[in-house]
């Protein structure tokens, strides 16, 4: 069967070295699909939860009647032109290091399938399970191997899929400022020391022999030793224990993240990508930081902002700092916008058909906004873009073509990302 | 219930390696066309259509995408045949030529660009002057005629309707962007509040609960109109604001214009192809190989209804089911590319046939010694099962040698897995070591299946096979209700109880098909009916065939199923049967009359009243079902032996013939004779001594994983870890307890509320979201390493072990114990068997560096269910 395997596997893609731009790279790879030699990049997936306001954030309509336009003003950003909201004061003096798209729209406002879709990138459907962009890079780009490829904080959503489970995130609880940190099933807990652990292994590699001679026999028995082996790297090995323990960094860099939870989490974001971790999805869940606010949303964004504003701030000063954020790609958003007026309750309820999206990293062009909704924000006026479109330019831009086929268990083609192409004018050359 | 007419008048499609009676064959195209000069004439369907298929034209990255090509769609893998004439007859959008140009047929596009004579993305799909040049320029001088269809009115009405440029343009422009931005929300995708979807002209005339939505050409009596204008207080739409008035008056002159919608967006009823294939012959009827670079040209003929018979083997697609055994190319041509068995399939209409290859294993030829040896090894056992005599004859044609029998200890852990999801217990092991009896191990399988642990076992795969999940009962949200909790555990119980007392399978499953939805009070099981996830007729069409017939239709959906016979037209036909049996109706039975054809085995016809399901139970216990108890029996074949006889195990499908038809044929026909007696099928099974072999291979079978000549290594099931990681750390007193208290296995009713949990993720217990059986995945992961070697649930089993607690408080009051029975227990506990002298030693060695007892077989403990011989079902 393993060679069926093989042979079904259609796809072998090719990705392209630092200096060429996305075109160049769409060009190449419709001709040499087979090119090794490029490199794929890493990458970060900020998921915001609820459905960020778009209109309070980074699409507001000054001039819009007071019951659409709400209690916020926009401030001038770092690039001429361009405003976001007063309460992103810091993300407004770094414009230039990302895009904003204001053009997305869909019809899916329903957070169940919503979220389904924001972190696939396909629709959903009764028949095919799609796998989370993390799954795709653990399956196209592993991390070394005392490393996981793909880290999820917290719990993943969706899962891999149907690339399988052997392309499930190692998932962590959040890192919360002042308790000691730990990651399910890598920290060693209750006072177990590596020594410890290492005789354990040992006692264990010399009773393991039933199938000792039959090692290569069947495809089971080899994914055991192989992953096991995996495991005990991962989690006696430094590497991964240091990348996971916050403790490490001083307390200004605490400081300048921040000392909540979403600054705690991307913080270690930018660890674990620092430590060789291709990927990482950061998905806070509602409870601590919802932005569903179907009542009071000023109130609330109030408090949401900040931290949002200081600690992607942070993350994108600290990528650019250790010369990572032309290696990684940055890709944040929610599941839908919310509605132009606001209801009784002081409050937006969901709307897909607007929504922004914020990439950064890679080829990404800083300092533009892409697409424009008309005076109450509530369409996209001309070009619109879906969820599949940022999915799409977020493949791309990590190095992975969009358009690249795989094989479900039941032997169908499914397009990586059926329905959407990458927003070309995202990226550096155009 | 009302009595229902069935007649047989669909012929079955057979495939068949038998020439019929010595009749004229058509020769093949190639030869026909192999002048430029020809009196013969192509036909669309018979030669057009195949031919596209086979240059690969309408493949999914080619033509066939659902976006087309450079303005050029074609039915996915063909069988649209007035789709693609049309498309074909159509002009070409992007240039002044067209596709077709019956006075000068070179000039024609579809010429031009497989030749490449112009730019063309798919490259030279031909040559010039080859037949297939030929062909085509023969078929467009003599006016490119398509497939006439039987149906005197093969479009639907809508098509009818005049459609002005304008009106197209309004739609595109103006209509469709304003139905996806203010009306899909809840009217779209899966939503249809009100009973109202928007996707199609159809589905608004139809409309929702409060009727037809538009009346074309008249805005003044549409509902739609009404309800954007705010007329009235009862129906304002869309809720969220009234429309601009632009948009308004869109809508009111798109209604005036009588509706138009692009015939391309049109899910039309598929008239039926104009001529039928009865038989697909071919030669050889199987291939014998013996030698890498062997080749055989294989030679397909098309039997028509019309008793036509024609070469087709330049016009048929070929494949092979494992390109490590065998190879072919384009024309037919095989070739031997390694030792073993596999089939080589092949296309041509909707006709799918394949064809077995063997090479025997070469190693076979001089290993007297090792059948020697390996017969010494199996007891004589009077007559051979029925079993045995099948796999041994498929293992003798492939010069394969099973493995020896398995030993004791090996059978009892295997067989306590598979049967009942549950490690045996130390006293359990010793008991079977102990008895010397020649007929304990059927007595052992008798045993088990009297267990509760079988039914529970088996219950939650029944389970797994029929969707049962929490959360697809209660929401389409992500997150089970507390109701869907409940109601999924009545489900598994209703199951639970029926396998314990082993009703009859076709009696159990006849409670879930004729399910009265109306009442609660009832014998059946109404849930299956009512998932959330059964929005449309077509998922639950899918979802039935998939769970009861083990096939999968979903492909069919949407376009010919490339792998199988299916076309839109059978599954449309099919989902008709469900349209009254959507999860929010109560009533089932249907209006009006209906003759439907069910899967190309029958016409049924229904009148009103009929419940529409019950001519499908009828049809699938019906003893010549092709499926039903087939695809039971391969199921639970598949639990014993971690591969189907058919594998996937839900994939019948022509293209994916079973390893051993002969085997499945009798366990199915004997399970059916035996009145579906499930623990009758068990027990067959496991005391086969196909079963019972070694995972150890000899020589010969190293390679083999699908003729059952040795059992396969597979990772223990989900469940089947975390409630084995509760049993090998309890203390002995409560091993009863752990082992039969089925309200806190995984595998009993746990198996619910623990779906989803982060254990059961890690080892792929299936979410019951999708009609896949894939879903439950057994491949070892790297998680779960990380699972098993350091995740606090395995470390706290570690340090709450009440029989380590016992142990230790033993040695504490001062009790004598003795190392090496402690030792044995944990071999006895966690593999099932007793410790070799030098694990004794090793773990001796390693309980006198540790500080304390309870160290020392904590360490044991977690290094034994770390090893593969724990997590590995051998």
């Amino acid at each position: 069967m393993g060679n069926q395997f093989t042979r079904r596997e259609l796809l072998r893609v090719g990705t392209l070295g630092g200096g060429l731009t996305l075109s160049g790279y769409l060009r190449l790879c419709a001709t040499e699909t087979q090119s090794e030699k490029c490199s794929k990049r890493s990458a970060i997936f900020i998921f915001l939860e609820g459905g960020p306001s778009h209109q309070d954030m980074f699409d507001l309509k000054p001039a819009a009647p007071s019951d659409v336009r709400g209690e916020f003003n926009p401030i001038a950003t770092q690039v001429s032109g361009l405003q976001i909201c007063e309460h992103l004061p810091m993300l407004a003096a770094r414009a230039a290091k990302y895009a904003i798209i204001r053009s997305v729209s869909h019809n899916l406002a329903d957070h169940g399938i919503g979220k389904k879709y924001l972190l696939t990138g396909n629709k959903p459907s009764q028949t095919v399970s799609y796998p989370e962009y993390g799954s795709v890079i653990s399956r196209e780009y592993p991390s070394e191997a005392d490393l996981p490829t793909y880290v999820s904080m917290d719990e993943a959503f969706v899962g891999p899929g149907y690339l399988g489970s052997q392309h499930s995130p190692l998932t962590t609880e959040k890192p919360r400022h002042g308790f000691p940190y730990s990651v399910r099933g890598v920290s060693l807990e209750d006072g177990l020391t590596v020594a410890k652990y290492k005789s354990q292994k040992s006692l264990l590699d010399d009773l393991d022999t039933a199938f000792r001679g039959f090692e290569e026999l069947d495809d089971q028995v080899r994914g055991l030793d192989r992953f096991s082996e995996q495991a005990y790297d991962i989690i006696s090995s430094n590497r991964t224990r240091s990348a996971f323990d916050l403790s490490m960094e001083n307390s200004s860099e605490n400081e300048r993240f921040g000392k909540h939870e979403f600054g705690q989490t991307l913080l270690l974001a930018a660890r674990l990508i620092e430590a060789g971790v291709h990927f990482v999805t950061v998905r806070l869940r509602p409870a601590e930081f919802d932005f569903d606010t179907h009542s009071d949303n000023f109130s609330r964004l109030r408090k949401l902002l900040p931290p949002l504003d200081r600690s992607l701030s942070a993350l994108l000063d600290r990528l650019d700092e250790r010369c990572l954020l032309s290696s990684t790609a940055i890709f944040a958003a929610g599941e839908f916008g919310r509605t132009p007026k606001i209801n009784s309750g002081g409050g937006r309820d969901h709307w897909a058909r607007a929504m922004c999206a914020l990439m950064a990293g890679g080829d990404i062009r800083g300092g533009q906004v892409i697409g424009e909704t008309d005076a109450t924000a509530s369409e996209p006026v001309d070009e619109r873009f879906t969820p599949d479109d940022l999915a799409a330019s977020f493949f791309a831009n990590i190095g992975i073509r969009p358009d690249m086929e795989f094989q479900t268990n039941v032997g169908r083609p499914v397009t990586l990302v059926r329905d959407g192409r990458p927003i070309r004018r995202l990226f550096s050359d155009e | 219930m009302k009595s229902f007419t069935v007649s047989f008048t669909l012929v079955w499609l057979t495939l068949t390696a038998q020439w019929g009676a010595a009749q004229e064959v058509v020769s093949s195209a190639a030869v026909q066309f192999a002048e430029r000069h020809t009196d013969a004439i192509p036909d669309f369907q018979k030669h057009v259509v195949p031919l596209l298929g086979r240059l690969g034209c309408n493949s999914a990255k080619c033509h066939g995408s659902f976006q087309g090509q450079a303005g050029f769609r074609l039915s996915l893998f063909g069988f649209d045949f007035q789709a693609d004439h049309s498309a074909i007859r159509a002009e070409a959008s992007s240039m002044q030529e067209n596709r077709i140009r019956t006075e000068d047929p070179e000039e024609s596009l579809i010429i031009l660009k497989p030749t490449e004579q112009t730019d063309h993305a798919g490259g030279r799909r031909f040559e010039l002057n080859s037949w297939e040049h030929h062909l085509l320029l023969r078929w467009i001088e003599s006016g490119a005629i398509g497939s006439e269809s039987r149906n005197t009115d093969p479009l639907p009405q809508v098509n009818q309707t005049k459609s002005s440029p304008e009106g197209m343009d309004l739609f595109k422009k103006k209509i469709q962007p304003l139905f996806e931005n203010h009306c899909y929300e809840c009217h779209g995708f899966n939503n249809r509040k009100g009973g109202l979807q928007v996707k199609t002209r159809d589905m608004l005339l139809q409309g929702g609960s409060s009727g037809s939505a538009i009346v074309p050409g008249n805005p003044e009596e549409s509902l739609l109109i009404q309800a954007v204008r705010y007329s009235s207080d009862a129906l304002q739409m869309p809720p969220s604001g009234k429309l601009d008035p632009m948009q308004i008056s869109d809508l009111e002159n798109w209604v005036r214009m009588r509706a138009p919608w692009p015939a391309d967006q049109i899910t039309a009823a598929l008239g039926p192809p104009n001529q039928k294939l009865v038989k697909l012959h071919y030669k050889p009827a199987e291939i014998l190989f013996h030698a890498v670079g062997d080749t055989l040209q294989i030679q397909v003929i098309a039997e028509w209804e019309n008793g036509e018979r024609e070469d087709v083997t330049c016009l048929a697609r070929f494949q092979t089911n494992n390109d490590a055994v065998v190879e072919v190319d384009r024309d037919g041509l095989a070739t031997s590319t390694g030792e073993g068995d596999t089939h080589l399939v092949v296309f041509y209409d909707n006709g799918v046939a394949s064809i077995p290859v063997l090479r025997p294993y070469r190693s076979s030829d001089n290993l007297s010694s090792v059948i020697h040896r390996d017969s010494d090894e199996v007891p004589s056992r009077g007559s051979v099962h029925p079993i045995d005599r099948y796999v041994d004859a498929k293992l003798s044609k492939l010069g394969l040698i099973a493995s020896a029998r398995s030993s004791d200890v090996e059978f009892l852990r295997r067989v306590s897995i598979d049967m009942t999801g549950t490690l045996p217990i130390p006293q359990e092991v010793i008991a079977f070591l102990t008895d010397q009896s020649s007929d304990k191990r059927i007595r052992k399988i008798n045993e088990l299946l009297d267990r509760s642990t079988y039914a529970a076992w088996w219950s939650n795969k029944l389970c797994d096979f029929t969707g049962c999940s929490p959360a697809s009962i209660q929401s389409l949200l992500e997150v089970a209700s507390e109701e869907g909790y409940v109601k999924a555990s009545q489900w598994y119980e209703w199951i639970y109880r029926r396998v314990a007392a082993n009703i009859p399978y076709d009696d159990l499953v006849e409670g879930i098909m004729l399910a009265d939805l109306s009442s609660q009070e009832t014998d059946g099981m109404p849930y299956f009916w009512t998932r959330q996830s059964l929005e449309k007729p077509k998922d639950t069409a899918m979802s039935v065939a998939h769970s009861f017939l083990g096939i999968q239709l979903q492909c069919a959906e949407c376009h010919k199923h490339p792998f199988d016979q299916w076309t839109q037209t059978d599954f449309n036909d099919f989902s008709q049967f469900f349209e009254t049996i959507t999860r929010s109706k109560r009533d089932v039975s249907i209006k009006e009359e209906k003759n439907l054809n069910l899967l190309r085995s029958q016409i049924v016809s229904l009148g009103p009243d009929d419940d529409p399901r019950r001519p499908i139970m009828d049809w699938m216990r019906d003893r010549n079902n092709p499926w039903f108890a087939r695809a039971f029996v391969n199921r639970v074949w598949a639990g014993y032996f971690h591969v189907g006889i058919v594998d996937p195990p839900d994939q019948f499908t022509p293209a994916n013939p079973p390893s051993n038809p002969e085997l499945l044929d009798w366990l199915t026909d004997s399970f059916v004779e035996n009145g579906y007696d499930m623990k009758w099928l068990h027990r067959q099974i496991a005391g086969s001594e196909t079963y019972q072999r070694s995972w150890k291979p000899n020589d010969t079978n190293r390679n083999d994983r699908r003729n059952f000549s040795r059992a396969i290594p597979r990772r223990i099931p989900a469940e089947v870890i975390y409630d084995a990681m509760k049993q090998v750390t309890a203390a002995a007193d409560e091993l009863d307890e752990v082992r039969t208290n089925l309200r806190r296995r995984a595998s009993g009713h746990l198996s619910m509320r623990m779906a989803g949990t982060h254990a059961m993720k890690v080892f792929g217990k299936p979410d019951r979201a999708i009609n896949c059986d894939c879903e439950r995945v057994n491949a070892p992961t790297l998680l779960q390493a990380v699972f098993v070697q350091n995740d606090p649930l395995v470390r706290m089993r570690l340090a709450e072990s009440s029989w380590i607690s016992e142990m230790e408080q033993r040695v504490e009051s001062g009790a004598s114990f003795d190392k090496r029975e402690l030792i044995r227990q944990v071999w006895l506990r966690t593999v099932n068997r007793l410790p070799a002298d030098e694990e004794v030693a090793r773990s001796v060695k390693h309980l006198n560096l540790t500080d304390s007892l309870t160290e020392g077989l904590s360490d044991l403990m977690w290094a034994m269910i770390n090893t593969k011989e724990f997590l590995l079902n051998h």
